[in-house]
């Protein structure tokens, strides 16, 4: 038991590490995507330690994620569905949506590695990178979504996860779709540094981070009883 | 059903009528005044929509809370609307 | 919840509520954002929306409220036990459903041979946005529809009514969200 307590205490461990490396980078919000290179390969030179040491700080968040997700799937393994397809897709989706967030992660840290490059490749870098993480939704919501069946068709008398927790689910799948708008605009609220494409879609990430934390203690805490 | 509710047809009918009745006002309307038929189409839009909720997604019949979380929504989203779009 | 003797239903079951009260949320979010762009250039705006069809807006209007008003029927007759009345409803729902997808991306289709793109200016970002997303809702809510016509016929267990008046409550939902995107993007000047 103790073991998946641990796990499911990665959701806060994610959030505060992922959180803090954001911020100490200077990366909320992120750059616009309207500075020219100059600008762009400015910041990655002015902050370069920042930006190498905040990224290393939320990679290591990402373990933190890595162990949730695998915590809710050992829970929702006992979900009495008609297969075990909720439970895996959460974890196959949930891993992959580590990759994608862990990815522009590693590629920040390595475009504030040798900032003294060509401006132009800077930005290429820089650009990379937020239109890895921004608009990486299909993840999130084949996850989300996974959590959603599995909540809406576990028949156990004490079920796993209250449905409630389905239909969250879906709504912050939903929240991540306006990202995707980001390859197509460059200011405004669906850009990478947008409300509705950075505000909004990190806040629903924090949110589920925060909620699936507290229901997966409890389904583990049910299932030890 | 409900004695007290309307029928879905009736229901119907008035939203139907409310759309086009927004929809000639502000093809006549709108030489004469702008900001004027632009306030009348969304307070339309707002009533239209408390009717769908109310009877289509059966809120009247509801929990008291959710009732009033839906009116409250339909207050606050259509008050800050109109006033945002009345300003200029 | 809370189980009154005076029987006020709640649709569908509590915890869809936390998503359709967050779907409302978003879409609010949606609208202020687009009031607050309006404000900065209103004579872009106004401009941008001359060149909507009005026309294809209205009819996609009554489309959807018909399609609104044909699901609440389903859901009334099941209810009494109709089945197969229930069945011709939500099929005339899933049909004018349908017809509004087809009807939006021949709008599309118009836009774009127009030269109107979702970077042409501010109007049209919001417009493909939103109008985008909540084709996303609809595609989703016809596959709501499309479980409500096949509940109508197999056996009705009080599970399965709930999962109906989810899935109506939803549709209906799509229909409120276009109610407010069409007052906004094609009438409001």
């Amino acid at each position: 038991m103790i073991e998946q307590k641990i796990c499911a205490w990665g959701g806060p461990f994610c959030a505060v590490l992922f959180g803090a490396g954001l911020l100490i980078a200077g990366f909320v919000p992120p750059p616009s995507p309207l500075l020219s290179a100059g600008q762009v390969a400015a910041i990655y030179r002015d902050h370069a330690m920042a930006i190498r040491c905040g990224m290393i700080l939320g990679m290591f968040g990402m373990s933190g994620y890595a162990a949730l997700v695998c915590a809710i799937s050992v829970q929702m393994r006992r979900m009495r569905t008609s297969s075990s397809l909720p439970a895996d897709m959460q974890l196959g989706a949930g891993a992959i949506g580590v990759l994608t967030v862990m990815f522009p992660t590693m590629l920040m840290a390595i475009t504030a590695f040798r900032p003294e490059r060509d401006p132009a490749l800077t930005q290429l870098l820089n650009d990379t990178a937020w239109l890895l993480i921004i608009p990486a939704f299909p993840t999130f919501i084949a996850q989300f979504g996974a959590i959603a069946i599995g909540a809406f068709t576990d028949t156990a008398p004490e079920p796993v996860f209250p449905r409630w927790a389905g239909y969250l689910n879906l709504w912050l799948a939903l929240l991540f779709v306006p990202g995707a708008f980001s390859y197509i605009f460059r200011s405004g609220p669906f850009a990478w540094d947008g409300l509705l494409a950075f505000w909004v879609a990190a806040g629903a990430f924090f949110v589920w981070l925060m909620t699936m934390t507290p229901l997966t203690l409890k389904a583990i805490g049910r299932s030890a009883a | 059903m409900n004695g007290a509710s309307p029928l879905p047809r009736t229901v119907w009918i008035a939203l139907v009528a409310l759309t086009l009745l927004a929809y000639v006002f502000q093809l006549e309307g709108l030489a004469v005044a702008p900001r004027f038929v632009g306030t009348a189409v969304l307070i339309t839009a707002f009533v239209k929509v408390r009717l769908i909720g109310l009877h289509y997604m059966e809120l009247k019949r509801t929990v008291l809370p959710l009732r009033l979380a839906f009116e409250a929504w339909v207050v606050m989203l259509g008050g800050a609307l109109i006033t945002l779009f009345a300003l200029v | 919840m809370a189980d009154t003797p005076s029987e006020p239903h709640i649709p569908g079951e509590p915890g869809l509520w936390v998503m359709i009260f967050g779907d409302l949320l978003v879409f609010s979010l949606f609208f202020v954002t687009f009031a607050t762009y309006r404000m900065a250039d209103a004579a872009l705006f106004a401009q941008s929306q001359a060149r909507l069809n009005q026309a294809s807006g209205l009819v996609n209007t009554l489309l959807l409220l018909t399609s609104s008003f044909a699901i609440a029927v389903a859901v009334n007759r099941l209810r009494s036990g109709e089945a197969v009345r229930a069945r011709s409803a939500a099929n005339a729902g899933l049909l004018f459903g349908a017809a509004f997808v087809v009807v939006k991306l021949l709008e599309y289709r118009e836009k774009f041979l127009a030269g109107l793109y979702p970077t042409t200016n501010d109007f049209f970002m919001f417009y493909f946005a939103f109008t985008g997303i909540h084709l996303l809702h609809v595609l989703v809510g016809l596959a709501a529809l499309a479980f409500v016509r096949h509940a109508c016929g197999a056996p009705l267990t009080p599970g399965r009514f709930r999962a109906v008046e989810a899935c109506a409550v939803f549709w209906h939902l799509v229909d409120v969200l276009w109610v407010i995107l069409f007052a906004i993007l094609y009438l409001h000047n």
